[in-house]
């Protein structure tokens, strides 16, 4: 945990399948008179200048930290370029990385909290996922032989934004259906329809933990709904709890839950209230790995309540739920 | 105490980029290449004779022996330069971070992204030995070529089709050296461990873990003896001599307080520099040490600026580089 300020340079990592409409955001956003200095990572094309922009080519190198862990695995070709980047003297407002359509999002995530390197001076601000409307069903339902993941299902899972794009290709029912399957997965990422990928860009870019308070707030139906799925489909839990949080209750309970269920649990984030603490604590993992920094001063009128939310496979609402009241100082 | 010096006692110079990497010339001269992608080179009383860009980023520089090329390693290729910066040959293919000519300046063996490439001397390509990720370091054993990457070192007799002998470790290794009496090499890895292998033993392999951080600079004494290392803010030597460094304690040398990112022992091995993120450049005489002793820095220099590298130019001057482009030499002592 840190005590100053977070003045690290904001990560956006783009994730959708192949037509999604990722590399037209990627552009737009490259195009857009938005004032900051922008370097991409993607996959697509070799290194070019766009204006006041730095676009670099990757590709795919996933390395196993650790004897074949799925939770230890780190994207080697990003430690590496984005090394070189920060040894720059241009600093980047933001940094963009696109990854590959069928990319799991995860070891890219992992970058983030393995490299020491990295994590000092970079900061995952958001996964955000563009999904073709018109198609995405097809791929959540296709069926995976034992042991192989649905990409599309984690790149879902992993969002902590959906760009739900081609919206003018489907019927709003269709859309409704797609909004529908989109939350029983992933209930903790807003969704944002568009259509070319055309977006404000502060829903997408430097959006961090806001998100996070915005799903909470506006979607009280998460914070009950119990869904009791025991089978292998991914799912979220979300609550609000009132109180002051005990950190080392909290960091024993955490580092207990994410090392034995970090596998079934994608992602984890949080907005706490630590005791004795006049800022926002906030919180986020990616299966086994967790970090946290300070965010905003809590309001003096506003309650100082804690958010949690927890996507993946076998959640247990009840039993988080507890474990995490257990976690307040007056438990 | 401790001596300290706050300013060099050389001449100073700057090149408009921030330092990736130095090579000294034979002639005293210096390379120096640029994150943004510069080439500098300039003259032994720190004039720049020659700078021009060649990509959106170098990653290495290397002056050949006889000082007639210098070859520098860029984010997307290779660029071989002649001794006064006129293009020889320009190859894309990927990442390249390391770049070593032969000890006689006839080949040249570079990283190429997945690959490790020997050249001639004009640019030609002599030889490639594919890797299943990219190629971080390469070295030369004798006439052979060595190359790190995920999983371990290979070593490539530079003749087409014949097989690596294979250094396994399960890992990303970083960063290699080769002990210049070729008996051992070794690999600082992304899992801050130091791995070291016995060059034609197989199976004898020794791990050193106990480091803060992953492990990006290294490099072995002139007389193979000793073995410096980054990983965190210390650098940690350990002693080749007799039968090796296993189950012995290493010297600590402690004068930095971010990451070590370059070392550079001096000509006669008496002296070894380092520089970090934090803008110190420190020099120890390591063998005055014994292990498990503190030891005190012979000289220091300090910036406020991450410096990123160190070299040698004659027995007792070292030039230093840092992020905000500044080239400095320094007499030590």
């Amino acid at each position: 945990m840190t005590t100053t300020i977070d003045d690290r340079v904001p990560v956006t990592v783009i994730t959708g399948f192949l037509g999604s409409g990722k590399t037209t955001l990627v552009n737009r956003i490259l195009t857009e008179n938005h004032g900051r200095r922008i370097a991409v990572i993607e996959n697509e094309f070799g290194e070019v200048g766009i204006d006041d922009a730095l676009v670099l080519d990757a590709e795919e190198e996933i390395f196993e930290m650790n004897n074949g862990c799925i939770c230890c695995t780190v994207r080697g070709d990003l430690i590496r370029i984005l090394g070189a980047l920060m040894r720059r003297r241009d600093k980047f407002d933001q940094i963009l990385i696109e990854t590959t359509g069928l990319a799991d999002p995860a070891p890219v995530a992992q970058t983030f909290f393995v490299d020491d390197e990295i994590r000092d001076r970079l900061r995952l601000d958001a996964i955000v996922t563009v999904v073709d409307a018109a198609h995405v069903l097809d791929h959540l339902n296709e069926i995976k032989p034992e042991g192989v993941e649905n990409e599309s299902v984690e790149q879902v899972a992993f969002a902590d934004r959906m760009l739900l794009n081609k919206t003018d290709l489907v019927s709003e029912e269709q859309l409704a259906a797609v909004e529908n399957r989109l939350r029983s997965i992933n209930r903790g990422a807003g969704i944002v329809r568009t259509q070319n990928a055309k977006v404000d860009l502060a829903q997408v870019l430097d959006i961090g933990a806001f998100d996070l308070q915005r799903v909470l707030t506006d979607d009280p139906a998460f914070l009950e709904q119990d869904d009791h799925q025991h089978d292998q489909s991914v799912s979220s839990v979300g609550f609000l709890i009132d109180g002051d949080v005990d950190v080392e209750k909290l960091n024993s309970w955490l580092g207990e839950l994410l090392a034995s269920k970090g596998v079934d649990i994608f992602r984890s984030k949080g907005i706490l209230a630590l005791a004795g603490q006049d800022r926002q604590y906030v919180f986020q993992g990616v299966h086994m790995l967790f970090d946290g920094t300070e965010g905003r001063p809590w309001g003096e009128q506003e309650s100082r309540t804690n958010r949690m939310v927890f996507i993946g496979r076998h959640l247990d609402r009840e039993a988080l739920e507890a474990a995490f009241r257990a976690c307040l100082v007056d438990a | 105490m401790t001596p300290t010096a706050t300013a060099f006692n050389g001449w100073a110079a700057d090149v408009d980029d921030a330092v990736a990497a130095v090579s000294p010339g034979p002639d005293g001269r210096i390379a120096v290449a640029g994150s943004e992608g510069s080439l500098t080179l300039l003259s032994p009383t720190g004039e720049v004779e020659v700078r021009q860009t060649l990509s959106l980023g170098c990653l290495a520089v290397a002056w050949s022996p006889a000082g007639d090329r210098i070859a520098v390693g860029c984010i997307d290729g290779i660029v071989i330069v002649d001794g006064v910066g006129h293009q020889i040959a320009r190859h894309r293919g990927g990442w390249c971070s390391s770049l070593v000519w032969s000890f006689d300046g006839a080949r040249l063996a570079a990283g190429m992204g997945k690959s490790s490439v020997v050249y001639g001397a004009d640019g030609a390509e002599l030889f490639r030995h594919d890797r299943d990720s990219t190629v971080t370091t390469v070295g030369w054993i004798n006439r052979r070529v060595a190359s790190a990457a995920y999983g371990g070192v290979h070593v490539c007799h530079v003749s087409q089709g014949a097989a690596a002998d294979v250094l396994p470790f399960t890992g990303s290794l970083l960063t290699m050296a080769i002990s210049p009496d070729r008996r051992w090499a070794a690999s600082g890895n992304q899992d801050a461990t130091l791995h070291v292998w016995r060059v034609g033993k197989a199976g004898e392999e020794l791990s050193m873990s106990g480091y803060p951080t992953k492990i990006t600079a290294l490099a072995f004494s002139p007389d193979s003896m000793l073995l410096a290392s980054g990983g965190g803010q210390d650098v940690t030597v350990w002693d080749f001599g007799g039968r090796g460094p296993r189950g012995s304690t290493p010297r600590i040398l402690a004068a930095h307080r971010q990451s070590v990112t370059g070392l550079a022992w001096s000509p006669r091995g008496d002296m070894l520099a380092a520089v970090a993120d934090d803008g110190c450049v420190a020099v120890w005489e390591p063998r005055a040490g014994s292990p498990g002793i503190p030891l005190d820095v012979l000289d220091r220099l300090d910036r406020s600026v991450p410096a990123s590298a160190v070299c040698w130019v004659g027995s007792d001057r070292l030039v230093a580089a840092w992020a905000d482009g500044t080239v400095a030499t320094h007499r030590v002592g």
